[in-house]
């Protein structure tokens, strides 16, 4: 099979980006080559050019600041960099389809499951039947291991959950039988048992549909799980290509090393001696109640019973999927929601108990790291502000909390300069090292990251991993670490909790639990994780 | 998701006005409707708007630009002069209709408890026909400018305030408020800090079309014969007199009613590119990508 001529082929292609930037080419001399049946891993951070270089050949370039500048670019040995835009209508969709990062907002909201992937037939096969339609689609479902699609057909995306909204995604893309699949980070917005799964699903499917894929990911985590061969790219051009067995176990390029050993490994740190726990968590229980209109109220128990203690000093990781109650958890440690039922004892006192006024003085010994970097600061106002609001509000003088601003901007790795600039200025993980600072500014006990670094690229996690390590050995606060990444757990925490429909299923030494695991899930979950094994 | 354009120094805003000629010229025009009407008194010879018998009714010639009315009056000279008082009533409304409404949006959509009540008296406010309402409160006061531009900010609070409560729940939950709940910073420092910058680009836009449709409604109740006393320059009070002599001298209402068309579409104009300017979803820039 691999005799037959490549599904796509690009050559030399160069794209030119807008003036006054800091390079000129977002794409500059990439060339690869995709065969039936096999998948290839477009590797790098965020501004490499590999989303970039995937919109060339679906033909979406912004067309007003990227331009393609020389280069050839054949799908099935059709020359398709300056097709006409009808041409290009005519094979998205049937000879290629595009499968992106996130699947809620690229599925209509308003519009039931099957009639999405039927639309893409009735467009592409106007001679198609209704009933013929609607079996394609039925068949379709059940290719993507879709549960019940009957059921399902009638759906809204906000009913399914995010794995669903995935694999119905792949269905529309694989409605015509396409020879090239492009998957857009396919799997970062997922838990890992879901990306797991879906990357099992595309293996599958390419065997069955005897099309490409060209898979665009920052995690070489995804790679060692799925990829036939890897391209890596950096700043728009090409670093390194080959086998992805060859690249994983000798990469040749420096950048690709970097990049490997970026992905987080498990690595087991000690548990610390028993002390006398800063927090305490008691039976804490929160359900949230809905009523509708006719009267019939839905339950929804986010967190259950949930116990645990932290030492001064200690990180506690608490693992599990979207929807297993661990960000509601941390929203309770912090104050934003009280528990229905439990105590959560911070230095003895049970802060949900707390008058508001004594809570006004208590709370900001616990303070929050949140997942998104981009919104955890006000965009309009300048990091020195946002820092010294909290100390000036706990009585600091000004001019005080403005020097140390400095040094803990400094302690974190940004210059003392940052503290006159704002928010949009910096990159997101110097955002989150200055969402750190700002938490630290108030000198906590307690620190809750809730997914603090989910939403940054692998090499600048690692960094901020780093970062939380330094910083606590040398300032010696406790931490909760919330995260879906077993890896990250491994790499920051001492203990590790799971939990799963909102209990703590199992709890205990970070090394036990992983290498022993006694819960059911737990396993699942370490089962899950890739690229583990093979790196 | 929020803009940074709200740091944009003036020279940012002169260029905006140089990229759009019509936002421009709508500018332009205001700022010279607003000079001329404070001009007035130096500009219009005082005796042109005195009754004069013997003008009645003149057609526009190079006597009187714009004609005359049926009691002699020049009626450029009248437009001049209500232009003061048509904007002044349009101004008023427009700042003490939005700082009212802000405040009541702010508390409301902060403090979800007193949420419900608040609003449903809003929607209560807003089935009240807002001309009927006016003509009701200027017939029991009497005509004043305080009365008129009471009657018509009531009516305009509602829609302030649904503007601004619709900010402030979207913008609570943002983590940066979040963060600063944490930090226990007192409640009146985050809303004015961290929540009400967000609705400074909307709340300006709403109060454009205040300004407009107020201006529109006190020529209304002049129209009517309930704005202000008769006689007073209004171009309200100019039109509703020149309606018994319409047919034989059109040229009464054309002009205030020319001026008037002119400076409510400049604003609305106006309050449309601000819009565009503002609106973070209109205006965003392509992030970079990979």
């Amino acid at each position: 099979m691999n005799q037959m001529k490549p599904v796509l082929e690009m050559r030399d292609l160069s794209v030119t980006l807008p003036g006054g930037l800091d390079r000129t080419h977002a794409v500059e001399d990439v060339s690869l080559t995709i065969r039936r049946g096999e998948i290839l891993c477009v590797v790098g951070e965020s501004g490499s050019g590999k989303s970039v270089t995937a919109s060339v050949v679906m033909g979406l370039l912004p067309k007003n600041s990227l331009r393609v500048a020389k280069g050839t670019v054949m799908l099935e040995g059709e020359d398709i960099t300056s097709a006409p835009e009808q041409r290009m209508d005519q094979l998205r969709g049937n000879r290629m389809a595009m499968i992106f990062q996130e699947p809620l907002t690229a599925l209509n909201p308003v519009m039931p499951l099957g009639r999405q992937i039927a639309e893409v037939l009735v467009l592409h096969k106007p001679g198609l039947g209704t009933a013929a339609i609607r079996s394609r689609v039925l068949e379709l479902m059940a290719d993507v291991h879709l549960p019940a699609p009957e059921e399902m057909y009638h759906r809204y995306p906000h009913q399914i959950s995010g794995g669903q909204r995935q694999r119905v995604m792949i269905a529309m893309a694989l409605a015509m039988e396409p020879a090239l699949i492009i998957a857009d980070e396919p799997t970062t917005a997922l838990d890992v048992t879901t990306q797991a799964q879906i990357l099992k699903l595309f293996r599958e499917l390419l065997t069955k549909h005897d099309s490409a894929v060209m898979l665009i990911t920052h995690d070489f985590g995804v790679v060692a799980e799925i990829a036939d061969r890897v391209l890596v790219m950096r700043r728009g051009k090409l670093v390194e290509s080959g086998t992805a067995k060859d690249v994983l176990q000798s990469p040749r390029h420096d950048y690709t090393k970097e990049l490997i050993a970026a992905v987080p490994r498990l690595r087991y740190l000690p548990q610390l001696a028993e002390r006398e726990p800063v927090l305490k968590a008691e039976n804490v229980s929160l359900t949230y109640r809905q009523s509708s209109w006719l009267g019939k109220t839905t339950e929804v128990h986010a967190v259950q019973d949930v116990s645990f203690t932290l030492a001064p000093g200690e990180t506690l990781g608490i693992v599990g999927e979207s929807g297993s109650g661990k960000s509601t958890l941390a929203r309770m440690v912090v104050g934003f929601e009280k528990p229905d039922r439990g105590r959560i004892l911070f230095e003895g006192q049970d802060m949900p108990g707390l008058t508001p006024a004594r809570l006004r003085q208590m709370r900001h010994r616990i303070q929050m790291i949140f997942q998104d970097p981009y919104s955890s600061l006000n965009p309009r106002r300048r990091v020195g502000q946002s820092m010294i609001e909290g100390p000036v509000r706990m009585g600091k003088s000004g001019a005080e909390a403005r020097r140390r601003a400095c040094e803990l901007l400094e302690l974190v790795g940004l210059q003392p300069s940052a503290i006159d600039r704002f928010p949009h200025e910096f990159s997101g993980g110097q955002r989150q090292r200055i969402c750190i600072a700002r938490a630290l500014a108030l000198e906590p006990d307690v620190i809750v990251a809730d997914e603090a670094v989910s939403a940054l690229d692998v090499t600048v996690q690692a960094q901020v991993l780093d970062l939380f390590e330094k910083l606590r050995t040398e300032l010696g606060f406790a931490m909760l670490f919330i995260t879906h990444d077993l890896r990250v757990a491994s790499n920051i925490c001492n203990r590790v909790a799971v939990m799963s429909k909102g209990r703590i299923v199992e709890q205990g030494e970070l090394k036990r639990v992983f290498e022993n695991p006694e819960n059911e899930y737990t396993r699942k979950l370490l089962a899950a994780m890739p690229g583990v094994s093979e790196m | 998701m929020s803009s940074h354009l709200t740091n944009a120094p003036a020279t940012a805003w002169l260029g905006f006005l140089r990229q759009n000629k019509l936002s421009a010229l709508c500018a332009a025009l205001l700022l010279a409707i607003t000079v001329v009407s404070l001009a007035a008194p130096w500009i219009i010879d005082a005796q042109l708007t005195q009754v004069r018998p013997r003008m009645r009714l003149q057609a526009p010639s190079d006597l009187a630009l714009f004609g005359t009315d049926a009691m002699g009056r020049d009626v450029f000279g009248l437009t001049v002069e209500g232009a003061k008082l048509s904007l002044l009533v349009g101004l008023l409304t427009a700042l003490a209709g939005g700082a009212i409404g802000t405040v009541i949006g702010l508390v409301t959509g902060y403090f979800r408890r007193i949420d419900g009540v608040i609003m449903r008296i809003m929607d209560a406010i807003m089935a009240i026909p807002n001309i009927l309402f006016a003509v009701a409160v200027v017939s029991l006061l009497g005509a004043s400018l305080a009365t008129i531009v009471a009657a018509l900010v009531f009516n305009e609070i509602p829609r302030v305030v649904r503007l601004v409560r619709s900010v402030v729940l979207s913008t609570r939950e943002e983590p940066y408020v979040k963060a600063a709940i944490g930090m226990s910073i007192q409640t009146p420092l985050i809303l004015a800090r961290h929540i009400l910058p967000n609705c400074v680009a909307p709340l300006i836009v709403q109060t454009t079309y205040i300004f407009a449709s107020a201006i529109l409604s006190e020529a209304i109740l002049g129209f009517l014969g309930v704005g202000f006393p008769q006689g007073t320059p209004t171009w309200g009070n100019v039109m509703a007199e020149g309606r018994a002599v319409f047919l034989r001298a059109p040229w009464t209402i054309i002009a205030p009613g020319l001026m008037l068309a002119v400076t409510v579409m400049s604003v609305n104009l106006l309050g449309d590119s601000l819009r565009d300017r503002l609106d973070p979803r209109l205006t965003r820039g392509t992030r970079a990508s990979s």
